[in-house]
Parts: structure tokens; C-alpha cells; sequence
């Protein structure tokens, strides 16, 4: 576990004006965090910069609203511009998203591989060639699955006996955790550091050998000349007075995410494609009722998942339970339905149900430092939305639920599929209560006109800048995109250290 | 001004939440202005901008015409552009907070 390290900074104030290395990895999600300890391993000279700040397990509290605050991007706020808009929930602080996401580490669903090699003409990412990577990253983050317990959990429980009856697939979900006690405190940290999220492991190793990490900075220009990048310009966050930290090297490793790479590249003019096009999930929350207390906040996040529909893109599974998300859940219902919810507490639980949609974002570049996501929703999506809410309904009652309220404003409780199944046909879009927490695909890798990195994850037209995080990913992956990533960047890298 | 506007509508979205009646104290209302306006100034100013505009739009029509009661906030002014996000986006940040602060209180 992270606690310090003479090789990690934390303080922009103390750093120097200029340094100097080998490798710079901007980024310290899971896919900077595996480039940079595979190079490090190897013996190169790497340095880290990470725009959020380095919260250890000891220092996350309780405090749900004040660690949002701090680990995630605009505290949680960040829109995807359109009708509806949403929110999109990224992490931001050293760890990346592997700091406030579940620890879910799904592998490549096969049929997407293969997609890809077709599509996108990927060659040595089929689910053979990643399978050593998965290997080791599923023993590196002690990757296991949770048994259904009878104390805890019961929410995923409960939604398991209703795709028994259903006759529907279900499977218990694979977590990098080490002896985890059911805090539920995922989303906010694990303030035991028994979820293996890159402060337990990658990073820690990378730090191990030798490699540095500067938190607080934001890399906001890469300068280069001749179709090679010398350096970034890094600027200070949250701090009173600005600083401006340059770093030189010789190689570059983008792994800020699927949303901040891309636009650190344009507004870099190192590429005109990159963020053209971003990909996304869409999550809606459900809020149901039981007649028995189910106890939702005694246990983790996610320890089943429903994939009867998964080839379509939809998954289903229990989700993260406190009274803030409850409320904040509930919040278009109003609050007489709140506060009934707050009132008979054990009785509630909150799921989730994922979709890949077709719509699609991009990212807009030119108001600065901060990036500005605008997406056109697909009309298609309405009819997989509700297809997936019936879906849903249909699971949630057959669960037991015997009040479901929806993700859909003007609704009230719906006690019955009949009612709700009625009532669906007149909704549109604008109706819609829905938040993102997965990006990606927005500088896919390929080999087709629209692909930006080649297949050594390096930017077309640039010698020495490569790519490592979600943005490479050639489209939407419909799961838990932190496998997949971490893959990519193991062989990304493995192909770079052959040469 | 931001401050005084989110004050406007933390206090309109928690006027009738019989659990912040029952378990605030004094001060619980400012602790949540005070977090609610602190992550509005943080958000990148083309957020932010349309946000401190709205907000001042808001303060100054309560101010002259409904005696410090968003209760009493005309419908037109609920129809411009980014009231609907931006009270969207009071509200989750209220309930965010709200039970850490009444716990801690």
C-alpha cells in the first residue's frame, strides 16, 4: 500500500521548472499505471504527472459528498451536452478510475476481439494473444469472485433468485479485491486499501522501481517539432498561484483517459481525429422496493451480474447503496418520495442497468483547458432503452421488488410490469434520467482512415507518442472497460520494449 | 451572488424534506450552500459563467419582487435555458452532503 514514497510528489509548489526523462506518462489510471511499471520494470527512466491529487486509503473518510469532491473530475459534475444531457462520473486523483470504480476486471467479451479484428484490422488482440496479459493482471490485482453470502449483499442476491426464476444468466462478478469486508465504500475509496486499485499495485511497483510521480498537474500543451513531441507543459491545480512545470523527454505515454487525451491532442494540433468521436455507456438507475428488509448498504457493489442480454449490450446488476445515492437517485420523484424511501431504508435497494448505445459524443476543444463533451442522441436508443427497462422491470419483479421507481421524469411508483410496461410506449428521450460512468474509442487504434493510433498504440504521424488508456479502444465494449485497458496497454507496451 | 442563488434553491429543494427538518442544526444550511457554491466555482467557466448569469437573474428577481422566497419563482424563469440543469445539479449535490453534515452535526 501506497503510504509515501520518497519518489512520489505531491506538493506543485516544491517542483522544479524543468525535467527531464525518458519516459513521461501523463496519467495514472490503469492504463498509465501499467505502462509506467512495465517500463520502469524494465528498466526505464519514467515519470509520472497526474492532475488529481494522492488520496491513500487512509485518507478517505466516510464523507461521501467531501471525497466525491476530491477524487472525481469537477467533483462528479461532468455533462455530456445534448437532449437529455447527463452527467459523467470520471475519476480524478492518482489511481485514476481503479480508486472510485467497483474493482470489476472483466476480460474482452470474445465476440468484440473478434469484431475488431474484422472492423478495425487488429491483429495480435485476439482473446488468445491477450490471454497471458489477463492472466497476470487478474493475479497482480488478486482478481476473485464473491460468493453469495447470506449476512451481506442480499440485493445481488435477491437479483439472482429472480434470473433463477426467469431463467436468465447470471454470474458472480470477478473483483480485484484482497479480503474485502464489505465496507461499501468503493465508489468514494476504499479507506482499507483492500480493493487493489493501482495504488495497491501497479503504481506502488512502478514507484518501487524508481519510477517518479508528480501529483496536482495538469499537462495542457504538448510542443513538438518535425512530427516528434519534446515536451508538456504541465500546470498546476488547485494551488493559489499557477506554476508551469515542463517536462522533456524522449518518449510520451497519453493515458489521461478517453475524454482528456483526445483533447489534450488537439489542442495540441497533434491530431485532427482524436475525440472526433467518443463512445460511452449509459447507466440508469432503478430504485426498488421490497416487502422484506434486503439491507443494501450491508455489502460491496456489484457482486452479481445479469448478462441474459449481454450480446446486446445490456447488463444488470445491484448498485452502490447509501441515503445520499438513494436521494439522489429519487431526486426527480420529489421529496415526499424520499423521505418514504429514507423512512423504510432496509427496504430499498438501488440497481443499475448498463446499455451501449449508438449514440455517439465529441469533444470540443477550443474553450481552453477544459474540455466540452457534446453527444447527438441516437433515436434508436429510445427503443433499446426501453427494451431494457422492461428488461428490468420484468427482473426486478420477478426478484420480488413490489415498488419500482424508474429513471423516467413524471413517472411515479410502478407496482406491477403491466402498469409500467403500459406507460412506457409514451415516453421519449427528454423523459430520461440517465449518467455515464464509462468512456472510450475516442482515438481508436486500426487500421482504417478513421483509426488514430497504429497497432503499436502509437499516434499516426507522430515517432514518439503513444496511447494507453480507453481512447484506443476501436468502439464501445459493452462492460467494465479496466481489463480490456490494462490489456491493451501490457501488449501496447510489450510490442514497444521488443521493438 | 452564486451563493446567494444556491442558498435560494438549496433552501426551495429542502423546504419540504421532512428528514433535513428533523436532523439539521444551525448551521447545516450554510455548511451546504457553502459545499454546493464551492463546487460551482470549480467547474470549468463555460459551466460556471451561464451558472453565476442564472444565478444573479434568480437573486435579483427575488429580491425585487418575491420577498426571499424561490418558492415564488415565476415559471418563465424556470423555462430559461440551464435553470433545469442548473437546479438539477443543486439538488444532487445538496443530497450528496446533506447526511454527511446532519450526521456529523
Amino acid at each position: 500500500m501506497i503510504k509515501s514514497s520518497p519518489n512520489l510528489f505531491t506538493n506543485p509548489h516544491t517542483y522544479q521548472k524543468n525535467y527531464y526523462c525518458e519516459y513521461l506518462v501523463v496519467g495514472t489510471g490503469p492504463g498509465g499505471s501499467v505502462a509506467g511499471e512495465l517500463l520502469s520494470k524494465n528498466g526505464k527512466e519514467v515519470i509520472f504527472i497526474e492532475e488529481g491529487g494522492f488520496y491513500p486509503p487512509q485518507a478517505c473518510s466516510s464523507n461521501i459528498g467531501g471525497m466525491t469532491a476530491q477524487l472525481y473530475r469537477n467533483s462528479g459534475v461532468l455533462p455530456f451536452l445534448g437532449q437529455p444531457s447527463f452527467a459523467f462520473a470520471e475519476g480524478c486523483c492518482v489511481g485514476g478510475g481503479s480508486v472510485i470504480n467497483g474493482g470489476l476486471l472483466w476480460r474482452t467479451p470474445p465476440w468484440i476481439l473478434e469484431e475488431w479484428q474484422q472492423k478495425y484490422g487488429l491483429q495480435g488482440y485476439s482473446e488468445k494473444d491477450l490471454a497471458k496479459h489477463f492472466e497476470r493482471i487478474e493475479s497482480r490485482l488478486h482478481v476473485v469472485k464473491h460468493t453469495l453470502e447470506t449476512d451481506a449483499n442480499l440485493d445481488s442476491a435477491i437479483l439472482a433468485k429472480g434470473a433463477d426464476k426467469l431463467g436468465w444468466k447470471h454470474v458472480l462478478v470477478p473483483r480485484a479485491v484482497k479480503n474485502c469486508i464489505n465496507k461499501n465504500f468503493c465508489a468514494t475509496g476504499c479507506p482499507i486499501g483492500t480493493k487493489q486499485s493501482m495504488l495497491e499495485t501497479y503504481l506502488l511497483q512502478a514507484l518501487n522501481h524508481d519510477a517518479k510521480l508528480f501529483s496536482g498537474l495538469k499537462a495542457t500543451k504538448i510542443l513538438w517539432k518535425a512530427k516528434k513531441a519534446t515536451c508538456v507543459i504541465a500546470e498546476s491545480v488547485n494551488t493559489p498561484n499557477k506554476e508551469l512545470i515542463t517536462f522533456h523527454f524522449d518518449k510520451l505515454i497519453l493515458a489521461g483517459g478517453a475524454i482528456q487525451t483526445p483533447h489534450l491532442l488537439r489542442r495540441s494540433h497533434c491530431s485532427k481525429l482524436g475525440g472526433k468521436k467518443l463512445e460511452f455507456h449509459i447507466n440508469l438507475k432503478i430504485v426498488a422496493k421490497f416487502p422484506e428488509p434486503i439491507e443494501s448498504e450491508k455489502g460491496t457493489i456489484f457482486t452479481v451480474q445479469v448478462q441474459e442480454f449481454e450480446k446486446e449490450g445490456t447488463l444488470f446488476m445491484a448498485s452502490n447503496m447509501r441515503p445520499h445515492y438513494l436521494a439522489v437517485t429519487l431526486a426527480h420523484f420529489g421529496n415526499a418520495i424520499i423521505d418514504k424511501a429514507l423512512n423504510e431504508y432496509p427496504h430499498y435497494g438501488i440497481y443499475a442497468t448498463m446499455i451501449k448505445p449508438n449514440s455517439k459524443a465529441r469533444i470540443v476543444s477550443i474553450l481552453g483547458k477544459h474540455p466540452l463533451i457534446w453527444y447527438q442522441f441516437d433515436p434508436a436508443d429510445v427503443i433499446i432503452i426501453k427494451k431494457a427497462l422492461r428488461q428490468s422491470a420484468k427482473l426486478l419483479f420477478a426478484s420480488g421488488a413490489c415498488e419500482l421507481y424508474m429513471p423516467i421524469g413524471g413517472t411515479q411508483a410502478f407496482h406491477s410490469f403491466d402498469k409500467f410496461d403500459k406507460m412506457l410506449d409514451n415516453i421519449s428521450a427528454k423523459h430520461l434520467e440517465m449518467i455515464s460512468v464509462h468512456a472510450m474509442a475516442s482515438c481508436p487504434m486500426g487500421d482504417t482512415h478513421q483509426s488514430v493510433v497504429n497497432q503499436e498504440g502509437r499516434l499516426n504521424g507522430y515517432d514518439n507518442i503513444y496511447i494507453t488508456d480507453a481512447s484506443v479502444l476501436p468502439s464501445n465494449i459493452g462492460e467494465s472497460p479496466q481489463g480490456t485497458i490494462m490489456a491493451f496497454a501490457s501488449e501496447i507496451m510489450a510490442r514497444h520494449l521488443k521493438g | 451572488m452564486l451563493k446567494k442563488a444556491v442558498s435560494l434553491l438549496v433552501k426551495d429543494n429542502l423546504a419540504s424534506l421532512r428528514y433535513f427538518q428533523a436532523h439539521h442544526s444551525i448551521g447545516s444550511h450554510e455548511k451546504i450552500v457553502g459545499f454546493v457554491a464551492a463546487i460551482i466555482r470549480r467547474l470549468p467557466w463555460f459551466y460556471r459563467f451561464p451558472m453565476m448569469l442564472l444565478g444573479t437573474v434568480i437573486v435579483l428577481l427575488d429580491a425585487v419582487h418575491f420577498k426571499n422566497n424561490a418558492d415564488n419563482l415565476p415559471n418563465f424563469i424556470k423555462k430559461i435555458p440551464f435553470y433545469n440543469m442548473f437546479n438539477k445539479l443543486v439538488k444532487a449535490t445538496t443530497f450528496l452532503v446533506l447526511f454527511d453534515i446532519c450526521s456529523n452535526d
